[in-house]
Parts: structure tokens; sequence; C-alpha cells
């Protein structure tokens, strides 16, 4: 599963990982409702069975705030299930360290991984 | 009651209202540097919303070159523009009207400004919006709002631009709403004003590169030791 644009790109990597490249900057958070479905599909299922879900965005350089509230979103599906949700991140991307980081307000099983 | 509101709201349409921090630029003239420009973006094409992140890209790279850590710099620059870009452009009356973006350096600050024309729903909103900012911290509005946008899936607007940028970057806000009526038609100009402390963003990006700079120390001892 896939999803690939000249900004960014999107890869399933398994049924409990994935990784977001790029720059992604859509207009509003309906967008990236089509874009982050798999994810949030796979996040789910692998919540349902007990399994921790990682999302890579040690590439992600930007993210708006329409995708914030996106990643948001899939960090209060992560609550709703009671499911480890963890981001891998860079120390030295300013928005990853800023904005991602406060997050882990939104949810105790939230691990924010910044290398 | 009724009527008070009634008032408030007929004061509303016709009264300049001003928000925050705001500050009227052709009044600072010392500043070291100005670009500014007026562009038009079709947001019926997807396609060209990318223009947005293209304009917020070259204004911040050429605002980095002020800032030793340029790289970052740009980061936290592109993050801002971008923003207050997006907004202009998603809430103009007419997607054929200008909008005009500008960006000032001064001694200790940068401003960033955008302007455009909105209709009367979109200045009204906006206009509650920022009476509610002023209520309470950014922080404790920022996860009450991600909270609300959760129970609205299909949302057109995450209304979180704004928060994210004096949550994260002590951005400090401004606004003026300024109503004007073109062939009979109630319309709005919104100057939106974001102002960054350039020393305090300069602290950060230290912040950030020696954070770095220890993570790859830590890095390369954990390689030898593995060697």
């Amino acid at each position: 599963m896939a999803y690939e644009t000249e900004d960014f790109s999107i890869n399933c990597i398994s049924n409990t990982q994935s990784k977001i490249s790029g720059i992604l900057r859509l207009p509003t958070p309906k967008e990236y409702e089509e874009v982050l479905k798999d994810i949030s599909d796979d996040l789910s299922a692998a919540a349902d069975a007990g399994k921790i879900y990682t999302i890579d965005i040690t590439e992600l350089s930007f993210l708006n705030s329409s995708g914030i509230t996106s990643f948001a979103r899939l960090i209060l599906l992560a609550r709703s299930k009671k499911s480890t949700l963890v981001f891998k991140g860079k120390e030295s991307i300013p928005w990853q360290k800023k904005s991602i980081l406060s997050l882990t307000k939104l949810w105790e099983k939230l691990e924010i991984q910044l290398t | 009651m009724g009527e008070a509101r009634n008032t408030a709201y007929l004061n509303f349409m016709l009264e300049q209202s001003v928000f925050g921090s705001y500050q009227d630029l052709t009044e600072l003239d010392n500043f070291a540097s100005n670009i500014s420009i007026d562009f038009v973006i079709p947001l019926e094409l997807i396609s060209h919303w990318r223009r947005c992140g293209l304009i917020a890209d070259f204004m911040a790279n050429y605002e980095a070159l002020n800032f030793k850590n340029k790289e970052l710099a740009v980061s936290i620059l592109s993050t801002t523009i971008n923003e207050l870009l997006e907004n202009a452009i998603k809430f103009s009356s007419d997607k054929n009207k200008l909008v005009n973006l500008s960006v000032r350096s001064y001694t200790n600050q940068l401003i960033i400004e955008t302007v455009n024309t909105t209709a009367e729903k979109h200045a009204k909103k906006l206009h509650n919006y920022l009476e509610l900012i002023q209520t309470d911290s950014a922080e404790n509005l920022f996860f009450k709002q991600i909270e609300e946008n959760a129970c609205k899936p299909h949302t057109t607007c995450s209304e979180l631009g704004l928060l994210t940028l004096i949550k994260d970057y002590q951005a400090v806000l401004g606004v003026k709403i300024q109503p004007k009526e073109i062939d009979d038609q109630q319309t709005y100009d919104v100057f939106v004003q974001i102002t960054l402390n350039t020393k305090e963003i300069e602290n950060q990006l230290n912040i950030i590169d020696a954070t770095i700079k220890t993570s790859r120390k830590k890095t390369k001892v954990k390689n030898c030791r593995s060697i």
C-alpha cells in the first residue's frame, strides 16, 4: 500500500509500520483523511490485535496545521482503543520537536522517539 | 439583550476591529529588510495549492539569511508563513482577488503580514475566534480544538494554525478587520500579523542545534564501542 506524489510519499511497510516522507501541506483535514486512510485502518487493526503501531516521520520535513489535526486523529484513534502508537521523528526538524512532541498530552501511550 | 446583540453586530459590520498586537506597518519604517508579494491563487484548481508552500519557502529562504543557522530558520519561518498564507487564501471572498504577503525584518523582530478580502460570514467567524483566543491559553484552546475536530471527520478547517504558531513558536498575533463595500456587497479587508522575536528564534535554533550535535556525538561513541 503506497501513496506517492511529487511532494510526499506514504508507505505502509507492514501491518504495524508506515513511513511518511517529504512535504505534507494539503489544504484541509478532509484531504488528509483520504491519504492517511490505509494508516488509519492498519492502526485500528493493529490495536485490535494488541500490537504497537509505528509511524516513521524522520523524513517528513513539513506538516501544516490540517496535517497536525489528522495526526491528532490517529492518536485519538489509538487512545480510543487503549493502544500504543509510536512516532519516530528527528530532533533536527523544528516542527517535530515543537508540535508533535506536545501531542503526548493527548494520550499517555503515545511515544515520540526523536533521534 | 437582543437589541444589544444587534447593536454589537451592526458595529462589527461597520467599524474597524483591531485585536492583539496589530501595528500599522506604514508607520514602522525603520525596517532592515522588507519583501512583499501580491498574488492570486485560484483554489478551484487543487494543483495550485502547492504555490502556497512555494511562496512560503521562498520568503523563508530570503529572510533566513538574517539568521546564523539558516537551515533551521528556514524550517520555522516557512511553517509560520505558510500557515498565514493558507488562511488568507482559504478565506478570500473572491478566488481571483489579490492576496498580499509581506515579511519585514526589524532589529529584534520579524513581522509577517497577510492581507486579503473576505466575505461577511468569514469575517464574523474570525472576529469570534479572536475573541475566544483572548479567553484562555493557546495550549488549552489547542487541545480543546483537537478534541472538537475529532468529532467533525469531514471538517475543512482545522482552526489550529494560529494557535500552533502562538503555542509552539511564541508568535505574537495581531489582526485588523476593516469593512469595505464592493459592488453593494459587504466585504472585509483582513490584516493578519505574526510578530516573531528574532533573538528568541535564534535561541530556539541554538538549542535544537546543540541537541543534534550531542545526539551525533552519542551515536559516534556508540558506533565506536560496537566496533
